[in-house]
């Protein structure tokens, strides 16, 4: 019923949009390293927008795509979209008018909680209890406002399955307002100053539609988990965090929230990029025209603008100091569709990504053919006292042109 | 006035053993306990200085926080 086809990448924006949600790539490395950061903060009620921002998206994106369908049709589109997405196993059969209780052995939050991070002590798919609960509202015609979802096991507490208990009652998430649409910043772009990048892009680009869920729903890819991520949810995710730190500490936690959003980010810069490096596809399509260290950072970009983020491109790399900056990125892009300006850059995954790239790069011996992507790896080279800096200079939503920022020892 | 100790070489201790950026998580789980004793560490602050004493409650909560989080006892 769903074809991931029938939704072509957008490659004059480096975008990809599925019935009103902009998609992108995410790891799993990214995304436990994000909510583990949330979680932390265990004074915010972080649960509300957890949940909160599942469930808008995934309302926003099934209202579209069940339009006429039956409540049958309606539970298998919400059904396949889950599985080719990468987040795991739903069946929906016993949805009914009164909710659903919905067991699962099959939860990429879950599963890839325990791997990165060893058991949880509480229930950590968020975003499968916003799913269920959009979906329900969606199928039965019920309103967000009157649904409550709760998750009573999680086999990352060491339980053998999921649970979702879905019932009319108290709404337990936050509603969020409805958004504007998409708006692209139509500027003339610099272009990757590589003679190959158009090929690598290509390559890569082909294969896109390839990267679905398997059998059991999910995407390993480069030796991580990958997910088909609604950009908006895991960005309202972090917008909605950084306001609560706010709130409790003001500039001081909008800092300390940000140095560790950036810091999920470099987990991700870490071991996607390191696993898509060493991986047979870049050994064999990409490798034979790298010459230089440089190269490989160009190369690396270019193979990352097919991934939903948007246009990357180099304005300035050398080992000491690079200026990277993204036309039409999705952290920008999310939050003027959310929330309109920002008064200063909140592109902190990019930004992350890109001083993960540098680390990799010059502080590695990647390079060479050394696999550095383990937890060990990424602890030492954290630890490493010649680490990279990152500066946010620019970004969409504060009026600028494009993401820009400096990555400097 | 309480007696002040030094959590630097706690942070160091942490560093040396635990996850990365593991100061900022330190100082995360426990910031409505650094504001109420006025205190806005960073981890660049962290990192720059030889000595940061703080107040001995504080300390304690520090030193379990981080024991907690690296998943061992601090030693010295």
């Amino acid at each position: 019923m769903f074809n991931i086809n029938d939704y072509p990448f957008d490659q004059e924006h480096n975008h990809l949009e599925i019935a009103g949600e902009a998609m992108n790539f995410h790891c799993h490395h990214y995304i436990t390293n994000l909510q583990r950061t949330i979680l932390d903060a265990t004074y915010i009620d972080s649960a509300l927008f957890l949940i909160g921002s599942a469930a808008d998206v995934v309302y926003n994106q099934l209202s579209n795509l069940c339009k006429g369908l039956s409540v049958k049709e309606s539970k298998i589109m919400a059904q396949e979209i889950y599985k080719i997405f990468g987040y795991g196993l739903i069946d929906l059969q016993n949805m009914n008018e009164d909710g659903i209780e919905l067991e699962t052995m099959k939860s990429f939050f879950s599963k890839t909680w325990e791997i990165k991070l060893g058991q949880s002590d509480k229930p950590v798919d968020y975003y499968t209890s916003g799913f269920l609960a959009a979906a329900y509202a969606v199928i039965y015609q019920k309103d967000l406002q009157e649904i409550n979802v709760v998750q009573t096991t999680c086999l990352a507490c060491g339980d053998d399955r999921n649970t979702h208990v879905v019932t009319l009652g108290d709404c337990n998430f936050t509603i969020y307002p409805p958004k504007e649409s998409i708006k692209f910043k139509e500027v003339e772009k610099l272009k990757i100053d590589w003679e190959y990048e158009e090929q690598v892009t290509q390559a890569f680009l082909n294969a896109h539609v390839t990267m679905v869920g398997n059998e059991e729903g999910f995407i390993p890819a480069f030796g991580v988990y990958l997910i088909r991520n609604q950009s908006d949810y895991v960005n309202r995710v972090q917008f909605e965090f950084e306001k609560a730190m706010v709130e409790v500490a003001g500039e001081y936690g909008s800092t300390l929230a940000g140095e560790l959003l950036i810091e999920a980010g470099h987990a991700c810069g870490f071991f996607t990029y390191g696993g898509i490096m060493t991986s047979k596809e870049w050994k064999s399509r990409v490798k034979p025209y790298l010459k230089s260290k440089e190269d490989w950072i160009k190369a690396l970009v270019s193979v990352v603008n097919t991934m939903g983020w948007g246009y990357h491109t180099t304005v300035e790399l050398s080992q000491d100091k690079a200026v990277f900056r993204n036309y039409n990125d999705f952290e920008d892009l999310s939050y003027m569709r959310m929330y309109g300006k920002s008064e200063k850059p909140i592109h902190w995954t990019s930004s992350g990504a890109f001083t993960g790239l540098m680390q990799l790069i010059y502080n590695t011996d990647l390079v060479n053919g050394e696999r550095i992507e383990t937890e060990e790896g990424f602890r030492e080279m954290r630890r490493s006292k010649v680490g990279y800096k990152t500066n946010m200079t620019k970004g969409l939503s504060c009026g600028d042109d494009f993401l820009e920022v400096e990555v400097y020892l | 006035m309480s007696e002040k100790k030094d959590i630097k070489p706690i942070f160091d201790w942490a560093i040396e053993h635990g996850d990365s950026n593991i100061v900022n998580r330190v100082i995360m789980k426990l910031l409505p306990h650094f504001i109420n004793h006025n205190q806005k560490l960073t981890s660049d602050e962290v990192s720059q200085s030889t000595k940061i004493e703080v107040p001995s409650d504080l300390y304690m909560l520090v030193k379990d926080m981080s024991e907690k989080t690296v998943g061992s006892a601090y030693s010295n």
